[in-house]
């Protein structure tokens, strides 16, 4: 599978009610861009599915509680096995859906 | 007085208020009798690093400047001669023309927090015995930004509610935590099992007791928000 | 996310436009992960070596936690299958179409989690009875679910889809969806996936967490549309359609008929076993209570009556608090090993 054929909102949103970032966004923009060495793809579709894979809502306020409770939900606080930002959860489960 | 909130007398007239009321104490009954029922408030958030002497309500601010603005010449100058170098130091930094002025604009540009650096027992004298009491109170009980109010529940009865001035000595089975501004939405109507199922208050503590006594928690937030109260920010 | 995700391509019949042919489109990039090569990428060794080290109390923990899970994800995708792909084209309803596409994918993702859980279970957890043979399609839970409240929210759940499908009535399919997308996926999965992340660094099962964390991204996905979904319904019913009035009454009253069982999971594989991996019983009601107003309340727009709602939890947890559970578990094992005797003489 490639890229998103989508065309995406590609900003990385702390939810109010969600797992906290603690990562900076120096951090994350490093980690994906080697993602996206790594895969083949362009950092603006990883950035994209990253953002999808913590927020598939479709809400225009955005919702504060996260739908996805073990990445980007406060659950992801608790793991003592994350990597503790949801951002970077996503992109570990985005890397890793694309090589299974 | 004035119930200010957040205060020792207003936490007192919030104990009265739980023992005379009567759907409390029936609700509440057997709370706290095989089981640690007691609770500690945690107000956070304070704004005591934003606000300032001047930002407090009218009734406190206005009537210790008109005050300091009526004393003799004699008196004001005596209190600039006294004046602590930290409040010296902020009385620099004003440019207005009469030394009395500069005073004043000094002392009600502080913040709160740094109050307990510019005021003496001779100044305190000056203010309005509210004032004086509150932020005798806010020196005392406010943590970094935060202050604790212990409450022993038992058997449908409040009978111990105090402002806690050491709170690493005190541990309580259920701690309430919410920002200073969603305390006064409760005290304002909020409703608290609302509050606390939206994540605006944090409860920490044996949730399956509280579920055994649902009525006895929103009487105790309903209990508050019947209160009249001014609030100090 | 805040913008609406647009396709760059156009078609005849299908709304590339429509929010169910997006979810639809991320399901195929997203949801379509092979269990099979999870299995070979992750491996079996760290989750059985873990299952080893852990004491017979501690597993009946997880596998109590895991049991409502494999039920669960059997009773999703049997209903998703049959009644809510009837429902996606019910005429009350609009973009039929893209949502009937959308609702293959949420099949194959509840049938990928069921998948995943049924080889998980064989392969890591020392395999226990299951009663199988007794055909859990036909209602034959494992005896932990049946024995406790759980199995009433899934029974729920296939009462309120067949209805919705038959009958195709706003106010039915609003009660359908509240009970599977809010109750089940939103609020029971959920809290079950947090107490998984809540396992203690000697429960390390790292295949069984990555699994869940893609198993907790479709649900996500699942969770919007039934957001979605009801939001059409009261929309429709706001705009004075006499057809869909009583949607939001039916939304709350599927609540607080569900809420008291639904706190039972959280009870069963906590305090019913003195909780040794320290999963809290608290943490549970506390999270459940937060999902219960982040859905309600905050992104539907209802009021919910949270008295009402901490009532019939107290009643049920006092009942329930009385139970020795593991006496139940054998009491429902006591009564399938009678049906295997009547199955084995010849009935059904």
């Amino acid at each position: 599978m490639g890229g998103s054929e989508m065309a995406l909102d590609r900003e990385l949103r702390e939810l109010a009610r969600g797992a906290e970032f603690t990562a900076t966004d120096e951090e994350v923009d490093r980690a994906i861009e080697e993602a996206a060495e790594e895969l083949g793809e362009s950092p603006e579709s990883v950035r994209e599915n990253v953002a999808y894979i913590m927020d598939s809502t479709f809400e225009e306020e955005g919702v504060s509680t996260s739908f996805n409770e073990m990445v980007s939900g406060t659950s992801l606080e608790d793991d003592v096995s994350s990597t503790g930002d949801p951002r970077l959860e996503a992109l570990e489960m985005y890397k890793l859906r694309q090589r299974i | 007085m004035t119930n200010w909130f957040p205060s020792r007398e207003w936490l007192g007239t919030y104990r009265d208020r739980l023992n005379e009321n009567e759907t409390y104490g029936e609700q509440s009954e057997g709370w706290g009798v095989d089981f640690d029922g007691s609770f500690v408030f945690e107000i956070t958030e304070l704004p005591v690093a934003e606000t300032t002497l001047d930002d407090l309500p009218t009734e406190l601010s206005e009537t210790f400047r008109e005050r300091l603005e009526s004393v003799s010449e004699s008196r004001i100058e005596q209190l600039i001669d006294d004046a602590p170098p930290e409040l010296t130091e902020r009385m620099d930094d004003v440019s207005a023309d009469s030394p009395r002025e500069r005073f004043i604009t000094a002392l009600f540009e502080t913040e709160i927090e740094a109050m307990p650096a510019v005021t003496w027992p001779d100044l305190c004298a000056e203010m309005p015995d509210d004032l004086d009491n509150l932020l005798d109170q806010l020196e005392r009980y406010v943590h970094e930004d935060t202050v604790y109010a212990y409450l022993d529940l038992y058997d449908g009865e409040c009978r111990t509610a105090e402002v806690l001035e050491e709170p690493d000595g005190t541990s309580a089975a259920f701690v309430l935590t919410a920002p200073y501004t969603k305390w006064t939405e409760l005290i304002d109507g909020a409703d608290v099992i609302e509050a606390v199922m939206s994540q605006d208050m944090d409860l920490d503590g044996d949730i399956t007791s509280v579920i055994v006594y649902p009525e006895a928690a929103q009487e105790m937030g309903d209990t508050a928000g019947r209160i009249e109260t001014t609030f100090l920010f | 996310m805040s913008q609406v995700l647009q396709s760059q391509y156009s078609g005849q019949r299908v709304d590339t436009g429509s929010k169910w042919y997006t979810l639809f489109q991320k399901g195929v990039e997203l949801g379509t992960w092979n269990v099979e090569k999870l299995f070979d990428e992750i491996g079996f060794e760290q989750d059985r070596a873990s299952w080893e080290a852990l004491s017979q109390d501690e597993r009946d923990q997880i596998r109590y936690l895991i049991s409502g899970f494999l039920d669960g994800e059997r009773e999703v995708a049997g209903d998703a299958a049959t009644n809510l792909q009837r429902i996606m084209g019910a005429p009350c309803l609009d973009e039929n179409t893209e949502k009937e596409m959308y609702m293959t994918m949420l099949t194959l993702t509840e049938h990928k989690h069921t998948q995943f859980l049924d080889v998980y279970m064989q392969e890591v957890m020392d395999d226990q009875d299951n009663y199988n043979d007794l055909d859990p399609r036909r209602g034959t839970r494992i005896p932990v679910v049946q024995a406790t409240g759980l199995g009433e929210v899934f029974e729920h759940q296939g009462l309120l889809t067949a209805k919705a499908a038959n009958t195709l009535n706003p106010v039915d399919i609003a009660k359908a969806a509240t009970n599977y997308h809010l109750n089940v996926e939103g609020i029971l999965a959920r809290v079950g996936a947090s107490a998984i992340s809540r396992f203690p660094e000697r429960a390390d099962f790292p295949l069984l967490n990555y699994a869940f964390k893609f198993v907790s991204t479709d649900e996500g996905r699942h969770i919007t549309h039934g957001i979605e979904l009801l939001k059409e319904l009261i929309e429709k019913e706001e705009a004075g359609n006499p057809q869909f009035q009583g949607v939001k009454q039916g939304i709350v009253e599927t609540l607080y008929q569900d809420v008291p069982y639904m706190a039972d999971f959280g009870y069963m594989f906590t305090d019913a076993l003195d909780d040794p991996l320290g999963l809290d019983f608290n943490e549970v009601l506390m999270r459940g209570g937060n999902l219960i107003d982040g859905m309600y309340n905050e992104t539907l727009g209802l009021d919910i009556d949270y008295m009402e709602v901490l009532n019939v939890v107290r009643d049920r947890y006092l009942e329930i608090n009385e139970w020795d559970i593991k006496q139940r578990v054998h009491e429902q094992e006591q009564h399938y090993q009678r049906k295997r005797g009547v199955a084995a003489d010849g009935g059904v």
